[in-house]
């Protein structure tokens, strides 16, 4: 009986594991197949391939940045990008994610919030809006921001230039 | 109860293990003609099934959107089939109706598979299928070979 007892735990354990997602999944996930909506996803197989080669021209700190990641994902639409703002803000859980940053221009609006035990950041989110659009973006894993500002600055991604001189509290 | 369980165990992982790849070998019979009505003629159907040592399989599937009006529906179960058989995603990216994915699997031994999307906006597009037998020693000249040209 114990012994069903622990295979049963251990199953619950590796499911516990694997619902371990990202907030645009929890939060924004019945819009990953709306084509309203582009999406950039890279998995975490995706960022261990990139980790065993051994790339020349970048800079060994970028790489120990990306061998860190687990998961990055964008979400953005031109499509009434106030509503889903709004509708994205009001969705994440204040408790679980702390804010880190908050640029706000009339109606523009960029927040970077972070989940994190200790001193360590598992997950950075940034969401964005402007006239042009609404954008959300993801990294999950062991994250340094000084290193993903740098790069995200060399993907030029919109509005994480803002991320550059973040500090903890 | 011990006995039962073990068995039950046994029994579960070599009934995942052999359901590799089953949905899509269930897709590829009905292009191939099989007990399916589905149409190809607007597209083209290469599948080629190697005796080389290092590539064992390959499938690539051509569908024209502009001539097969069922040509989203036979993407959708393709990419149906390629998580129902547990393929890894390694990274999507997709805009409107048009899209970009490559998984790969993992199969018994240094079997590898993988798997290339690509979808425009006009629901045509092509699907290619590798299956190859990769060895410690030739993932290491793949990676020599990539990071040669990468120092180039």
């Amino acid at each position: 009986m114990k012994r069903i007892i622990t295979i049963a735990l251990m199953v619950i354990a590796f499911a516990n594991l694997h619902a371990q997602d990202d907030a645009i999944s929890r939060f924004f996930g019945k819009y990953l197949d709306d084509s309203r909506f582009t999406v950039v996803s890279v998995s975490p197989r995706m960022f261990r391939l990139m980790s065993k080669i051994q790339w020349d021209s970048i800079p060994s700190d970028l790489k120990q940045t990306v061998t860190r990641l687990q998961s990055f994902r964008i979400v953005s639409t031109e499509t009434t990008p106030y509503t889903f703002y709004k509708e994205a803000y009001a969705a994440i859980d204040k408790k679980e994610y702390e804010e880190l940053i908050t640029v706000r221009e009339n109606k523009d609006d960029f927040r970077f919030m972070i989940r994190a035990t200790g001193n360590t950041i598992h997950e950075l989110l940034m969401i964005a809006v402007d006239k042009d659009g609404f954008t959300l973006m993801c990294f999950v894993g062991d994250i340094d921001l000084d290193k993903i500002s740098r790069l995200a600055a060399d993907l030029d991604i919109k509005g994480m230039e803002n991320l550059k001189n973040a500090k903890r509290k | 109860m011990k006995v039962c369980l073990l068995p039950l165990l046994i029994l579960l992982i070599t009934g995942a293990a052999c359901a590799q790849s089953s949905h899509l070998d269930k897709v590829y019979r009905q292009y191939n003609g099989g007990n399916s009505q589905l149409s190809i003629d607007p597209g083209i159907l290469l599948n080629v099934s190697f005796s080389s040592k290092k590539i064992s399989l390959l499938h690539c599937i051509i569908i024209d959107g502009k001539k097969n009006p069922n040509a989203a529906g036979e993407f959708r179960d393709l990419e149906h089939a390629v998580a129902a058989d547990h393929f890894e995603e390694w990274f999507s990216i997709r805009k409107g109706k048009g899209r970009v994915a490559a998984y790969s699997l993992d199969g018994p031994g240094d079997q590898k598979d993988l798997v290339c999307l690509l979808v425009g906006e006009d629901d045509g597009g092509l699907f290619f299928h590798l299956r190859g037998h990769f060895t410690a020693a030739d993932r290491a000249r793949i990676e020599a070979a990539l990071q040669q040209q990468d120092s180039q």
